[in-house]
């Protein structure tokens, strides 16, 4: 029972005790009633009094209030019970009301202690059993487009960072973890598809501490791709120097066995994390048509980086050998995506202060701004650079992962589009864009799905949008209705 | 009394009972309601407040207690300290002026750099109040009447300058930071402009002028932090560096040679070599060896892309 639980007991206790002992004084003016009247008023103050601590700043009504505005059932059970104890005060009005203690008055008071009993442990064995196998609740998930359903294929027991899916519509998605035992690494799990029964069963298909900080991932060929990066400094001579740790590593399963066992970097040397920002690193990777991919890497400060590759987006060659910057200026560009004309697009997360969030058009050779100015900043007329193509709308926003499809499956509404997803805006947006002369210009855009803390999305071959929402530790599944959808299972 | 009346009597009754509870639960509350100053501040956006502190602040600012050295002075403990800096001036309206026009005070610690002065210009009153809210709470609980009755004035009528960043010249001055300043400069705003030279990006140098000066006349009086002193040695070695601890014994300098720039070197007095005059041969030559060089080499055009950079990144 968490402190607010306890607090909703012990304030429902209190007010249906002081209830009934006034509905007794109508009867009965007693000083045992005047007494219990006072006892249950001081409980109360009591009870608001501790509330009070629970929320510094606030008082203990604003806290009851927070907590009835939460709509959670924890707290209805943990108020249930709290009613349930106060039952056996019930027990005094049979005798106060005057009424002759009959059998049956008897047998309803009995009935009305059992109540009690089972109320109370029924409750605190609800709780007990949410604490030792915790009741998930379906979080408010959404396709706004009636087209399409959602639902969640896996509950994962990690934090997502990136999704990636194959051609025949296995989903794979990174995690890394820093434990209290200052143990750190990370791992990657194929929720593999069942065509018959179309549902998902997990499996950790890598996990090393190689894999700590994997913020991009993509799957080609049966190969799994992976940006990852480390954090270490080094100083000298009153001089600070970050370490590159960031690099591309290619995963391949040699034996066939399901498991990724043999590692190798195709790309190294690039920043990876470094100070003052450390949680800008290299992310997103994409591959081209032609088999070339793309690296997206973020700045670590708001000054000049030391590295040249930072906040730059790399075109890697399709054997791996030779690495271009393609443009350069970004701040943490995490989403990348090609469309159907191969053109790149990433997101990049600008200034703190929203709306600053970014979907560009990458040219290759162009610069995007970052350190030298934002989007729209006052007193600055940037000459030269190329901004953004779309600002992100919501306040807050903050737009991660990406994926764009032209599935023939879906509607043409649908089709040629970019799906964003929305890590503070808790949506997954769509957005279409159209040629205006060296680049595209924005001709729609909708929210598309609410789900909680998107952090990226994959698109499968079919059409099918896969999702991973960060917090709430669940990849869901958005596809169209199956009278849309062509038999077989195949759109 | 028929049976239908006592039953809405003792209905009236129970409704009456639930009442005077949930009468009593709302007195209860009052009456527990701890007076919380943190209750008053909860109109500001202190959300907002740390956004825009993150933008637009942190990067000079440090506000943890022990937070590494940057060029601006620590803000651990400004809430508690603010309301003793200027005497007339409340903590909420001493942290207004200080971001609002910060030539008017230098705070102990200051490095002698100068916030810009329209670092919130673009802000609505409210979000002042939620930066002012924000950074008031560093080391106290501020009193939010006292934020609520800001009056804030912009300061300055003349219409703001545009700057125009050029991404030729721009790029220009990156290339030729890299190559020539940044052995001594450092690019992070962080401790190590007190090792060899001062930091320049985010520091508060908008002024064309001045920046333009601070390049072409280099040789203009120095921090002592920043001075290089020549020092000969029984030995004939010349070494050069910023005196950091000086003892009867001893010195103690940071070496500002291209060599060994860095480098902690004590030097016993007894081995410094003595003048014609007696006296050991300490002299201050000012700038570190190679800064005169590094200028001389600089075209108009390579000063115009520095000065346009810096500006930039000010």
């Amino acid at each position: 029972m968490r402190n607010d639980d306890l607090f909703v007991f012990l304030a429902a206790y209190a007010l249906a005790t002081l209830a009934v002992l006034i509905f007794e004084a109508f009867y009965r003016r007693t000083w045992t009633n005047l007494i219990g009247i006072a006892a249950a008023f001081l409980a109360l103050v009591g009870t608001m009094v501790l509330g009070s601590y629970l929320e510094p700043g606030s008082s203990a009504l604003d806290v009851l209030s927070g907590i009835a505005h939460e709509h959670h059932p924890r707290h209805l059970v943990a108020a249930g019970i709290g009613l349930a104890a106060a039952l056996p005060w019930l027990g005094r009005l049979f005798d106060a009301a005057g009424w002759r203690p009959s059998t049956g008055l008897r047998l309803a008071e009995q009935l009305v202690i059992g109540a009690s009993i089972l109320g109370v442990v029924g409750g605190a064995g609800l709780m007990l059993w949410n604490m030792l196998f915790p009741i998930q609740l379906e979080s408010k998930t959404e396709a706004y487009a009636s087209e399409f359903v959602i639902d969640s294929i896996a509950r994962v027991d990690f934090l997502p960072t990136r999704l990636a899916v194959d051609a025949s519509g296995n989903v794979y998605v990174s995690y890394f973890w820093v434990k209290e035992n200052a143990t750190e690494g990370g791992a990657i799990v194929k929720l593999i598809r069942d065509p018959g029964t179309d549902s998902f069963t997990q499996k950790t298909v890598a996990n090393h501490d190689l894999l700590f900080r994997v913020t991009g991932l993509a799957e080609k060929d049966g190969d799994l791709y992976v940006s990852r990066s480390g954090y270490h400094a080094s100083a000298k001579d009153g001089k600070i120097f970050y370490v590159d740790s960031g690099a591309v590593t290619q995963l391949k399963d040699l034996d066939h066995d399901g498991y990724f066992d043999y590692y190798n970097d195709i790309l190294t040397g690039m920043p990876g994390s470094r100070g003052p920002h450390i949680q800008h690193q290299n992310n997103g990777i994409a591959f081209a048509p032609d088999g070339s991919l793309y690296v997206e890497n973020g700045v670590a400060s708001l000054a000049l980086d030391d590295h040249p590759w930072g906040g730059a987006l790399l075109k890697l060659s399709p054997d791996f050998k030779t690495v271009e910057v393609f443009a350069t200026g970004f701040r943490n560009p995490f989403g990348i995506a090609i469309n159907k004309d191969g053109a790149v697009f990433v997101t990049d997360n600008d200034v703190e202060e929203n709306p600053g969030d970014e979907l560009d058009h990458v040219i290759k050779g162009e610069h995007y701004g970052h350190p030298f100015y934002y989007p729209n900043e006052p007193g600055k007329h940037p000459v030269g650079f190329r901004d953004q193509i779309f600002l992100a709308r919501g306040n807050p926003s903050n737009y991660v992962g990406m994926a764009y499809t032209d599935s023939a499956a879906l509607p043409d509404e649908f089709r040629d589009s970019f799906y964003i997803a929305d890590l503070s805006g808790r949506e997954v947006v769509r957005i279409k864009v159209k040629p205006a002369g060296d680049t595209y210009e924005v001709s729609e855009f909708e929210p598309f799905a609410s789900i909680p803390t998107p952090v990226d999305v994959a698109i499968a071959e079919d059409g099918t949008i896969y999702v991973a929402s960060r917090y709430d530790r669940q990849i869901f599944r958005i596809r169209l209705r199956d009278s849309l959808r062509k038999p077989g299972g195949k759109p | 009394m028929s049976g239908r009346r006592a039953i809405a009597s003792v209905l009236v009754k129970a409704a009456v009972s639930l009442l005077a509870a949930v009468l009593a639960l709302l007195i209860a509350g009052r009456i527990a309601t701890r007076e919380s100053p943190e209750r008053g501040l909860m109109r500001f956006d202190d959300a907002r407040g740390y956004q825009i502190f993150t933008s637009r602040c942190e990067v000079c600012h440090a506000h943890e207690e022990g937070g590494l050295g940057k060029m601006c002075p620590n803000l651990a403990h400004i809430g508690a300290e603010a309301a003793t800096r200027q005497p007339g001036l409340n903590g909420p309206e001493y942290i207004l002026q200080s971001i609002m026009e910060p030539a008017a005070f230098t705070a102990p610690g200051a490095s002698g750099v100068t916030m810009p002065e329209k670092l919130v210009g673009d802000l609505s009153d409210d979000d002042i109040r939620n930066l002012v809210a924000h950074v008031a709470r560093f080391g106290a609980t501020p009193n939010a009447d006292e934020i609520a009755a800001l009056v804030i004035r912009r300061p300055g009528s003349a219409p703001s300058q545009v700057l125009e960043v050029r991404r030729d010249v721009i790029e220009h001055g990156e290339k030729l930071f890299r190559e020539k300043c940044v052995s001594c400069h450092s690019l992070h705003n962080g401790p190590e402009y007190v090792v060899l030279a001062p930091a320049v990006f985010g520091v508060g140098f908008p002024d064309e002028q001045v920046l333009r000066d601070s390049i072409k006349h280099v040789h203009r009086p120095l921090k002592q932090r920043y001075r290089s002193t020549r020092i000969v040695l029984t030995s004939g070695t010349v070494l050069i560096g910023h005196i950091v601890e000086e003892s009867q014994d001893a010195l103690v300098i940071l070496s500002t040679r291209s060599e060994d720039r860095g480098q902690i070197i004590t030097v016993q007095r007894s081995h410094i070599r003595k003048g014609a005059d007696g006296k050991p041969m300490l002299t201050d030559i000012g700038l570190p060896p190679g800064v005169r060089e590094v200028v001389a080499s600089l075209t108009p055009d390579d000063i115009d892309a520095l000065v346009a950079l810096l500006q930039t990144l000010n």
